[in-house]
C-alpha cells in the first residue's frame, strides 16, 4: 500500500498540471499582498465604510493576521476549483492516457488502488493548504507584522487580541483541510465516470459553484436545503474567529462563539468524504474498464 | 499439454449489446494463441475479461488452473499484457515508467535489471527521456518491456501491431517467436489481420460478433490440402440435418444461418457435390475458400451472403 | 480621535469650572472643584479599556493615558486595535466651551451611586453650539464630579459616570464609563461571505441589542506630577 501511495504521489508531483494550483495560489496571494502593501489603507477604508459611521477603529487594522484572513476569505472559495483540477483527474486522467488499464492488470486490488490514489489526492490537497498557510499566514506575518484582528461579521464586529489568533488559524487551516478533502473526494468520485478529465473537472466545479450560490442566496425557499449542502459547511473555518462574550459583553479570550456548530459542520463534511469515497470504491470495484 | 487458460461459456452483455456470447476456448502451455476477429468482434472484450478489466456477465475463466476472480492478484502477478495502444505515463521517462510498473508487479528490481530490460527492446539509449518524445514504435517497445519486466508466465498482447510501420510489425513478430521458442512463454495475441498471426500462431481462434467461428491448430487450419467449402441452399437447416446424418458429419464446421461450412480435402469436392444431389439438397452455391485468409475475410466481413464473392 | 473622547471626559471637569459664571450660587462650587483639580499638572496612568457595544465583541484592552495642563491628553493602546464610539467623539467640547457662554443653573439634588450630589445644568448661550444641554452631578462634600449627561444636536445624548478611589484627593477617577446610543449595524452577507442560517444569529444579536453602548476605562495606577514629555502627545 505504501509503495502504491508513493507511486501515486510521484506521479502527481511529476505532472505539470499539479503545479498550476500552486502557481495560482502563489500568484493570487502575491497580488493581494502587492495590492495591500501598495494601497492597503484605501482597502481598509473601503472595507470599513459601513462601520466607520458608528465607530472609530484605530490601530494597525491591516496587519498580517488581517491580510491572511482576507486571503483565506477570497481563496478558500476558489481553491476547491484548483483541487478539482487534480482530484477529478485522478482516475479519468489515467483512463484518458490509457494507463488505467495497465495499472489494473497489475496484482493490486482495485480497492487498494483507489485508496492509494485517494490518499495521494488528500496529500496533494494538504500540501496545497500548507503552501497556502505558508504564503497567507507566515509570509503575511512577516510582511505586515502581527497585531489584533478586527473582523466584520454580518451582524457584529469582532476584535481578537494578537495573542489569541494564531491557534485559531491553526484550527481554521485544519478545518479548511477537511473542507478541501470533501471537494477532493467529490472530484475523485466524478473522475470515475469519464475517460477524459475535462468532464469530471467541469462537473466538480459546477457542483461547487452551484451549491455555493445556493448557500449564499438568502431566499427563504432555499434556506431549508442549506444545511444539507456541504458548501454551507465549508466556510465553518470562520467560526474559529468568532469569540464568546460574557454577560458584560466582554470578549472571553480563547473562546469560540459556537464550537458545536464547528463540530457539526466537521461531521457533515466527514460524512460526505466517507460517502464519496465509499461510493467511489463501490462503483469502481464493479466498473468495466473500457478505456 | 496443460491448458493454461480455460474459458467456458463466457458471455458479456453491455446493456443491449452482446459483446461476447457463450465463448469457450482453451490455451495450452507454450501456445502462441492467435485470437482473430474483425474490429468489434469481441476480441478486446474477451481479453479484458481475462485481465479482470471487465467483469463477465456469465461463464468462467480459469488461468493456471485457478478460478480467475478468486485468485485475481496471484494470477495477474504472472501475466504481462499490452492492451491496444501502448499507453504509459507521457510525462515520465522510459526508465521511470518501467520502474513504476515493475514495483506495482511486486518485483524487486535493480537499476541494472531495468536497464537490461530497456536494452532488450532497444530503448536503453533513451532511458532518461520523457515518453512524450517517443515514436509510436518506441512506445510499443516500452509497453512490451513493461509487460515483461516481471518475467510473467503468460503474455497477452492485444492488437500489438496497431499503428506500427512494417519494421515495427516485423519486430513484434520476432519478439513473439523469441518469447515462445527461446523463453518458453505462453502468448495470447489478438489481431484483426490474419497475416500477422498466421506466421507465429500455433493455435488459433476466430470470433465474429462475439461468437466462436472456428478454433484449431494453426497447422490444420493452414493445411494446403484442406479447404473449406461454403454451401448455400434453399433450406440450410434441412441441408445441415441431412449432412449430419451422412458421412460428412465429421467435416462440418461451424453452422451459420446463411451457409454451411464443410472442411474437406479438395479432391473430395466432386463427391460432396454428388452426395448433395443424392440427398435432394437444393444447392444455390458451393464455393471453396482457397485459403484461410479468404475464409477469415469472408466470415468476418459482416456480409453473410457469399454470392458476391468472386475469386 | 480617541484622544478627543477622553479629553472630553476631562475637559468637562476643567472647562466648565472656568466658564460657568452666570449662576452665581453654583459658581462657588464649581470654582472649588476647579481648584482641587488644579493641583494636578500632569499625570500618566495605566488603565483597562472595555468597549461594550451591542455589535462589538472585543476583549478588554490595556491602555496608557497621559495628561498635561491645560488640556493635552493622550490615550495609547499597547499596540493593538481600539474601537471607540463615533457619536461622542465627534463633539469637540473644547471649542464649544472656549467660544460660548454658559448659563449654569442649579437643578436640585440627586443621589448617584449612593452619594448625594448637586445637579448643575449648563446651557450654552450660543445657538450654534453643538451641545444643547449638559447636566453635571457634583459631589459637594468631596468636590468630585460624579456624572454628566450631555445632549448634542447631531450625536444624541451621552453620559459619563465617574467613580473615585485612592486618587480622589486629586479629583482623578478610578473608573470612567462613557455611555452613548448605538446605531444599528448590519452588513449584507454577501460582503462578509457568510452563508449560515441567520435565525439563530438574530436571537444572539437580539440579546445584546437595545443596550446602550459603553466605553469603560478603569485606571489602576496614576503617576501624578512627575512630568510628561510633550512628545507623548504628538
Amino acid at each position: 500500500m505504501w509503495t502504491l501511495i508513493q507511486i501515486e504521489l510521484f506521479k502527481i508531483f511529476r505532472r505539470p498540471r499539479t503545479y498550476i494550483a500552486f502557481a495560482a495560489i502563489t500568484g493570487l496571494i502575491g497580488i493581494i499582498q502587492f495590492g495591500l502593501k501598495l494601497d492597503g489603507d484605501s482597502y481598509v477604508e473601503f472595507m470599513m465604510r459601513d462601520i466607520t459611521s458608528s465607530i472609530t477603529v484605530e490601530g494597525k487594522v491591516l496587519n498580517g493576521y488581517q491580510v491572511c484572513y482576507i486571503c483565506l476569505q477570497v481563496l478558500l472559495v476558489h481553491v476547491p476549483l484548483l483541487i478539482a483540477l487534480v482530484a477529478a483527474d485522478m482516475i479519468s486522467g489515467e483512463a484518458n492516457m490509457g494507463t488505467l488499464r495497465i495499472m489494473l492488470t497489475k496484482p493490486i486490488s482495485r480497492t487498494k488502488f483507489l485508496l492509494a490514489k485517494f490518499t495521494a489526492t488528500v496529500a496533494y490537497t494538504l500540501m496545497l493548504l500548507v503552501w497556502l498557510a505558508i504564503l497567507a499566514l507566515f509570509v503575511n506575518m512577516i510582511l505586515f507584522g502581527t497585531d489584533d484582528l478586527f473582523l466584520l461579521k454580518s451582524e457584529y464586529v469582532v476584535l481578537l487580541k494578537k495573542d489569541d489568533i494564531f491557534w485559531r488559524y491553526v484550527w481554521a487551516f485544519g478545518f479548511a483541510a477537511l473542507a478541501m478533502i470533501t471537494v477532493a473526494s467529490l472530484g475523485f468520485l466524478f473522475s470515475l465516470f469519464a475517460e477524459n478529465s475535462i468532464g469530471p473537472i467541469v462537473a466538480t466545479m459546477s457542483v461547487i459553484i452551484f451549491f455555493t450560490i445556493l448557500s449564499t442566496l438568502n431566499i427563504p425557499v432555499f434556506n431549508k436545503i442549506k444545511p444539507f449542502l456541504f458548501t454551507t459547511h465549508m466556510i465553518g473555518w470562520k467560526e474559529f474567529f468568532d469569540i464568546k462574550v460574557n454577560s458584560n459583553n466582554e470578549a472571553i479570550i480563547g473562546s469560540i462563539q459556537n464550537p458545536q456548530k464547528i463540530i457539526n459542520s466537521a461531521l457533515v463534511l466527514l460524512l460526505h468524504i466517507v460517502g464519496f469515497v465509499g461510493a467511489s470504491i463501490w462503483i469502481f470495484k464493479k466498473k468495466d474498464v473500457l478505456s | 499439454m496443460q491448458p493454461i487458460v480455460t474459458v467456458t461459456g463466457l458471455t458479456k452483455q453491455f446493456k443491449n449489446i452482446t459483446a461476447v456470447q457463450d465463448l469457450s476456448f482453451s490455451v495450452n502451455e507454450g501456445d502462441v494463441y492467435g485470437f482473430l476477429g474483425q474490429n468489434g468482434a469481441g476480441k478486446s472484450t474477451t481479453i479484458r475479461m481475462l485481465l479482470t478489466l471487465i467483469e463477465p456477465t456469465n461463464g468462467s475463466i480459469e488461468i493456471f488452473g485457478k478460478e480467475l476472480h478468486a485468485h485475481r492478484n496471484e494470477i495477474l502477478s504472472e501475466i504481462g499484457a499490452v492492451i491496444e495502444k501502448p499507453d504509459v505515463y507521457k510525462y515520465l521517462s522510459a526508465y521511470e515508467n518501467l520502474k513504476l510498473f515493475a514495483r506495482l508487479s511486486n518485483v524487486k528490481v535493480t537499476e541494472q535489471k531495468l536497464m537490461e530490460q530497456l536494452d532488450k527492446v532497444g530503448l536503453a539509449h533513451r532511458a532518461k527521456d520523457t515518453v512524450k518524445t517517443f515514436s509510436q514504435g518506441m512506445k510499443q517497445r516500452l509497453g512490451i518491456a513493461i509487460a515483461l519486466v516481471h518475467d510473467p508466465r503468460l503474455i497477452i498482447l492485444d492488437e500489438p501491431t496497431n499503428g506500427l510501420d512494417p519494421q515495427g510489425i516485423a519486430d513484434i513478430r520476432n519478439l513473439i517467436l523469441h518469447l515462445s521458442r527461446d523463453l518458453k512463454k505462453t502468448v495470447i495475441v489478438s489481431s484483426h489481420l490474419l497475416s500477422e498471426i498466421e506466421q507465429v500462431a500455433t493455435r488459433m481462434l476466430i470470433i465474429d460478433k462475439g461468437k466462436k467461428i472456428i478454433e484449431g491448430n494453426a497447422a490444420d487450419l493452414f493445411d494446403p490440402a484442406q479447404t473449406i467449402v461454403e454451401l448455400q441452399t434453399f433450406d440450410n437447416a434441412y441441408a445441415l440435418q441431412q449432412l449430419q446424418l451422412s458421412g460428412w458429419a465429421n467435416h462440418l464446421q461451424t453452422r451459420r444461418d446463411t451457409a454451411v461450412l464443410i472442411k474437406l480435402d479438395r479432391q473430395l469436392i466432386p463427391k460432396l457435390h454428388r452426395d448433395l444431389v443424392d440427398m435432394d439438397i437444393q444447392v444455390l452455391s458451393l464455393q471453396p475458400r482457397h485459403s484461410l485468409e479468404d475464409y477469415f475475410l469472408q466470415v468476418t466481413s459482416g456480409n453473410q451472403h457469399v454470392d458476391t464473392y468472386t475469386n | 480621535m480617541r484622544r478627543r473622547i477622553i479629553s472630553l471626559l476631562l475637559t468637562i471637569n476643567f472647562s466648565l469650572l472656568t466658564y460657568v459664571t452666570h449662576a452665581q450660587d453654583m459658581t462657588a462650587l464649581v470654582m472649588k472643584v476647579k481648584t482641587k483639580l488644579d493641583q494636578v499638572n500632569d499625570y500618566e496612568a495605566d488603565g483597562k479599556m472595555k468597549t461594550d457595544v451591542s455589535f462589538i465583541k472585543a476583549p478588554v484592552g490595556k491602555v496608557k493615558v497621559y495628561f498635561k495642563k491645560p488640556n493635552k491628553f493622550r490615550l495609547k493602546k499597547d499596540g493593538g486595535i481600539s474601537l471607540l464610539p463615533k457619536g461622542g467623539v465627534s463633539v469637540n467640547l473644547n471649542s464649544v466651551f472656549a467660544t460660548s457662554d454658559f448659563v449654569a443653573l442649579a437643578a436640585g439634588e440627586a443621589v448617584v451611586d449612593g452619594i448625594k450630589t448637586k445637579i448643575v445644568k449648563l446651557l450654552p448661550t450660543n445657538e450654534n453650539s453643538e451641545i444643547v444641554l449638559s447636566t453635571v452631578y457634583i459631589d459637594e462634600t468631596n468636590l468630585l464630579i460624579r456624572k454628566s449627561v450631555t445632549t448634542t444636536k447631531e450625536n444624541g445624548t451621552y453620559e459619563i459616570d465617574m467613580s473615585y478611589g485612592q486618587f480622589a484627593q486629586y479629583g482623578l477617577p478610578d473608573k470612567v464609563v462613557f455611555s452613548f446610543n448605538t446605531k444599528d449595524y448590519k452588513l449584507p452577507k454577501g460582503i462578509t461571505l457568510e452563508f449560515d442560517d441567520n435565525e439563530k444569529k438574530q436571537t444572539d444579536a437580539e440579546k445584546i441589542k437595545n443596550r446602550k453602548g459603553k466605553v469603560e476605562i478603569t485606571y489602576t495606577n496614576y503617576v501624578i506630577n512627575k512630568g510628561v514629555p510633550d512628545a507623548v502627545f504628538k
